[in-house]
């Protein structure tokens, strides 16, 4: 088969399209957004994705970007993280588009600071350097149990005791409570061996897009959210970190690794459309 | 000159834009790990991609005591167990999204929101409740090396 044909398709489709139909997507389906919000960015959404060459496209991302302000001031303490993500890059977009910065990698630097920020994040908190909060993640059987299931043959019976207490507690008519569990030696290394290995993963990823080329790097993001999925269900901030590597002006230059990412997106699209997350976020 | 002139203004526009676009996610990073580790703001939320750090703001809950004789009673008021009947709706429409903004960063500076949502949802007045009422916000833990899944006060506000 030609694949020549499937990637001329992938080729028509531009960045700013792509940010146009998620801000449309998004707008629909988060129900944290004000509903007045919901219609502007819905609507500049539709108007740009129609009028694309009667109105200048830099006036739908200022659009965007004052009202995910106005957005992120009101719920600034709901507001998920992707959200930050979508209100940086449409001001990176409308700074774009005006023309005040040229040949700025930006999208590249900012999955810099979101991976490098998560790192940091991981490491001065205490809950997650103990891992505990891994321990609560395979006990409760939220991540990777069929995996783990297979390694370590006691965690099936020791996760429904754990389970058990869990919601005990959680039930529970007193606001002071602490009930023991069981849990063997050997699942409270592996957790903490869990919690180290996600660090150093997310380490050598900010290397990578540090200090290698730009083919690397993006296939390095796309390794990690592909991986990621296996065990974590945020379709939506996968999608928007594809997105950001679409915005990146170097990908042109690869359009099988463009199309891959085009591709996964819609997957995570979709995916999240359907909502098949345990914790959605 | 003029050129001249005009190629150095753009030169700062272009600076100051890239200095913006990299500080604006540093300075809200910033401003979200002060308040979650100062105060009691979930890591999950507030900008600073902290997701998966610590435990969910969905397992904290709300709990109001008071005295009673031959003791302290309290009661969970979210998630909710012992409001019952036509309260449950007033409940779930006004208050729930007022209780789960303050779950995520139960602090003095915020209640108001919160008293003033109980109020108007009719279910009671703070004003009218015994002294020594207290709002109290729980959080769930889980101790590895003690092996024990604890349910800790972690914010007490004296109504």
């Amino acid at each position: 088969m030609n694949y020549r044909l499937l990637l001329s398709w992938f080729d028509r489709i531009w960045a700013g399209q792509l940010f146009h139909i998620f801000i449309l997507y998004f707008a629909l389906i988060d129900s944290g957004i004000p509903f007045l919000l919901k219609i502007i960015l819905c609507g500049s959404g539709v108007l740009a994705l129609f009028f694309i060459k009667e109105i200048p496209e830099r006036y739908f991302y200022w659009i965007y970007f004052i009202s995910l302000t106005i957005c992120l001031t009101l719920t600034y303490f709901e507001a998920p993280n992707h959200f930050f993500l979508f209100f940086y890059l449409s001001l990176f977009m409308a700074i774009r588009e005006e023309g005040w910065i040229k040949n700025f990698d930006y999208p590249c630097w900012l999955l810099i600071l979101v991976f490098g920020l998560a790192t940091v994040q991981k490491i001065i908190s205490p809950q997650f350097m103990e891992g505990d909060f891994m321990g609560y993640l395979f006990m409760q059987r939220i991540s990777l149990y069929f995996i783990n299931a297979q390694l370590l043959p006691e965690l099936e019976g020791l996760s429904k005791n754990f389970m058990d207490t869990f919601s005990s507690v959680y039930t529970s008519d007193s606001e002071i409570l602490s009930l023991p569990f069981q849990i063997s030696d050997r699942l409270v290394g592996y957790a903490l061996a869990h919690s180290y290995l996600v660090i150093v993963v997310e380490l050598i990823l900010v290397l990578i897009l540090i200090f290698f080329n730009h083919k690397i790097r993006y296939v390095a993001v796309l390794a990690f959210v592909w991986v990621t999925l296996a065990f974590r269900f945020e379709y939506s901030f996968f999608a928007i970190l594809c997105l950001c590597v679409l915005m990146d002006g170097k990908i042109e230059k690869f359009p099988v690794l463009r199309a891959c990412f085009i591709f996964s997106m819609a997957v995570f699209v979709s995916l999240g459309t359907f909502a098949f997350g345990v914790i959605s976020e | 000159m003029a050129y001249y002139k005009f190629s150095n203004q753009k030169k700062y526009l272009e600076r100051s834009a890239r200095f913006i676009l990299i500080f604006l996610p540093l300075l809200v990073a910033a401003f979200q790990i002060y308040f979650s580790n100062f105060y009691r703001l979930t890591r999950w939320k507030g900008g600073g991609f902290g997701m998966y750090t610590s435990m969910h703001s969905n397992l904290r809950s709300l709990w109001i005591t008071f005295p009673e004789k031959g003791g302290v009673r309290s009661i969970k008021i979210y998630p909710s167990k012992h409001i019952k009947d036509g309260n449950v709706i007033a409940f779930q429409h006004f208050i729930q999204p007022e209780i789960r903004k303050f779950m995520n960063f139960p602090d003095t500076t915020n209640i108001q929101f919160l008293l003033k949502g109980i109020n108007q949802s009719g279910i009671f007045s703070h004003k009218l409740l015994p002294k020594k009422t207290a709002l109290i916000v729980a959080e769930m833990s889980v101790d590895l090396e003690k092996r024990r899944i604890s349910n800790k006060p972690i914010f007490r506000y004296e109504l």
